[in-house]
């Protein structure tokens, strides 16, 4: 049992840490609400004019709408693919199998900025134009991951005499799939889902190099601070971007939780 | 009169063989090249309560997992009513499971899982009803209809796992284990249940287990596997009275081997008789000792006795306790005791002695 102060101690740190981390994202939501233009501190008062003005905005709403669309589709894809390929690592034996693995997880591994060159440098050899699905495409290398690793841990704790069970008691491959195995595995495919879809909506870094001419709402902030032009409306924006996030998030979070308990 | 006997004979067969629900002909099973089971033969009877009896690892789940479809053999046939299954899909065969873990689907309710089957074979909405309300009834679980498994307890859930399998009235019922998940106490309950159950709707029961109380209390016959044989085939009271081989002897309830004249004798503790004196044992047919006692335990309804044999081995002998524990010989270690059996009642292992002429 450690003592008394050093209980203290690292209470402290933790709450430290803490309040370094979220600190910061807190005063940019808080700021959202800025009646000034000036970013300063304290904020001198509450205002919401700037979010009708950001919504205003066409970029804006162009940039968001293109994340949504990407988001979406790419959750869709990665829906699909990874749930197969978890599927078939979980249920055969076969040639290649670990190396499969390795190479469905590997994107979320790598650092962006690898996968962005390598898939800039793909689509530019093949003189593929960047553009809506190559961001798409972009998105679903690490979208996959969520998904795979979602379904695949649920699968290895679906006990597998449910789905024995179910053609034991005359039901065959398909039914099996369609009443038992699919009801079983479908919180991990939403929560996957959710991930991979708030994954997708913030991304930044394979986005700038699987893009074209577009903005993602991500890259028009990027650009937005880096020019230092628009600085409220960004507030507003990342206040949005976090709700749209943190949401799904926590959605996934509760729907893994209440599986684990059953 | 030789001719008699023959077509008498034959009779007998036909009527086995009408009679034989499950044949099981050379069934063998390897797993990554680790031999799961070598050659099995079985032959179950309509009506019958046959239990699979053997350790872990020995081959009875490998036997039943064959028989319910969930494994392909690598040889071998499985012929219900005649039909070879071996290779059919668990879903193209009229047997179902109870599964040692259950396996309820937990997001359907009770009567939902029991349905199932019936269900996914198209019975009519009306007769699906009526039927799941009768297995209910049976398992005493009609108030559980609409809960969830995850509500209910360990007995209960394998009543509903039991229901589900029977409504589908299927040739042959095969029991993976299915109380071996709970406490002694229910366990004993439902052996009883399970018996009346099966009694009840008289479908073929073929029970795996590796608690050999439970098989020799349930079964009409048992297969006692080893190492991926069936080393004996038998009634209960043959299996433990005659075990064929050591390892069933040892298996199936207590045993001491001995060795005298060229016998390997399978001496069962209740067999085994002991007094202060050889007086006791006068009389035709007993096989009297000398030994003593190396350690006395009172357990209630018995006391049992280790006995170290002046001719060297160790036998176990057990004195019920009918008038109290001041009868027992309360016997102090090293006591000199007259140990005796009944030759009759003592079976010799075949074995040794047979492998022995084979050789010559």
């Amino acid at each position: 049992m450690e003592s008394r102060l050093t209980r203290i101690l690292l209470g402290a740190w933790v709450v430290g840490v803490l309040a370094f981390l979220f600190i910061p994202i807190g005063i940019i939501l808080l700021y959202a609400f800025n009646a000034s233009n000036v970013q300063s501190w304290p904020i001198p008062g509450f205002s919401l004019k700037w979010f009708p003005e950001t919504f205003a905005n066409r970029e804006v709403r162009m940039a968001l709408w293109l994340s949504v669309k990407a988001g979406v589709i790419a959750t869709i894809l990665s829906v699909c693919l990874g749930t197969m390929a978890a599927f078939a690592v979980h249920r055969f034996r076969f040639y290649g199998r670990e190396a499969l693995s390795f190479i469905v997880v590997l994107p979320i591994a790598l650092p962006g900025i690898i996968t962005g060159m390598a898939l800039n440098s793909f689509f530019v050899f093949w003189h593929l134009p960047l553009s809506f699905w190559t961001i798409v495409i972009g998105h679903t290398t690490f979208c996959i991951v969520i998904v795979y690793n979602n379904v695949l841990a649920r699968l290895r704790r679906v006990s597998a005499s449910l789905s024995e069970a179910s053609m034991d008691l005359g039901a065959n491959a398909w039914t099996t799939f369609r009443r038992v195995t699919f009801p079983s595995i479908s919180t991990a495919l939403i929560a996957g889902g959710l991930l991979a879809f708030a994954l997708s909506f913030d991304e930044v870094i394979v986005t700038t190099f699987t893009a074209g001419a577009q903005n993602t709402l991500p890259l028009w902030i990027f650009g937005a601070i880096r020019l230092g032009q628009k600085l409220p409306e960004v507030n507003v924006i990342v206040l949005v971007v976090t709700a749209v996030t943190f949401v799904p998030i926590l959605l996934a979070y509760r729907m893994t939780a209440r599986a684990s308990q059953d | 009169m030789l001719t008699k006997t023959a077509s008498h004979e034959a009779d007998r067969d036909r009527t086995e063989a009408a009679d034989t629900l499950l044949e099981v002909e050379g069934l063998a099973k390897s797993f990554k090249g680790t031999v799961a089971l070598h050659s099995v033969d079985l032959s179950i009877r309509r009506g019958e309560f046959f239990t699979l009896l053997g350790p872990s690892g020995s081959g009875k789940t490998t036997t039943l997992r064959l028989i319910a479809g969930f494994e392909r053999p690598d040889s071998g046939s499985v012929r219900l009513d005649g039909r070879d299954v071996a290779r059919l899909a668990p879903f193209k065969r009229d047997v179902n499971t109870v599964f040692q873990d259950y396996a309820l689907f937990p997001h359907m309710s009770v009567a939902e899982n029991i349905a199932y089957g019936l269900e996914a074979k198209r019975v009519a909405r009306e007769e699906r009803g009526k039927r799941v309300a009768e297995a209910l009834r049976m398992v005493q679980l009609e108030r559980f209809a609409d809960r969830s498994p995850s509500a209910l307890s360990g007995g209960q859930r394998q009543r509903v796992g039991l229901a589900r399998a029977i409504v589908n009235r299927p040739r042959l019922l095969l029991l993976d284990e299915p109380l071996g998940a709970l406490d002694l106490k229910l366990r004993q309950e439902m052996q009883l249940e399970l018996k009346h159950i099966q009694e009840e709707i008289g479908i073929t029961f073929l029970y795996v287990t590796h608690d050999q109380e439970e098989a020799l209390s349930m079964s009409d016959r048992i297969a006692v596997f080893n190492d991926g044989r069936i080393e004996q085939i038998g009634s209960p009271s043959e299996v433990y009275e005659k075990p064929k081989s050591e390892f069933v002897a040892g298996f199936v309830g207590t045993s001491s081997l001995v060795e005298r004249g060229g016998d390997r004798l399978v001496l069962r503790p209740e067999k085994v008789h002991i007094a202060r004196s050889a007086e006791a044992f006068t009389g035709e047919g007993w096989h009297v000792e000398t030994g003593r006692i190396a350690e006395s335990v009172y357990l209630g309804l018995y006391t049992r006795h280790i006995v170290r044999l002046d001719a060297g081995e160790t036998v176990v002998s057990v004195e019920q306790n009918a008038e109290g524990p001041a009868s027992t010989l309360a016997a102090a270690r090293g006591q000199p005791v007259t140990v005796a059996w009944r030759k009759a009642n003592v079976f010799a292992l075949p074995g040794e002695r047979q492998t022995m002429e084979k050789q010559t």
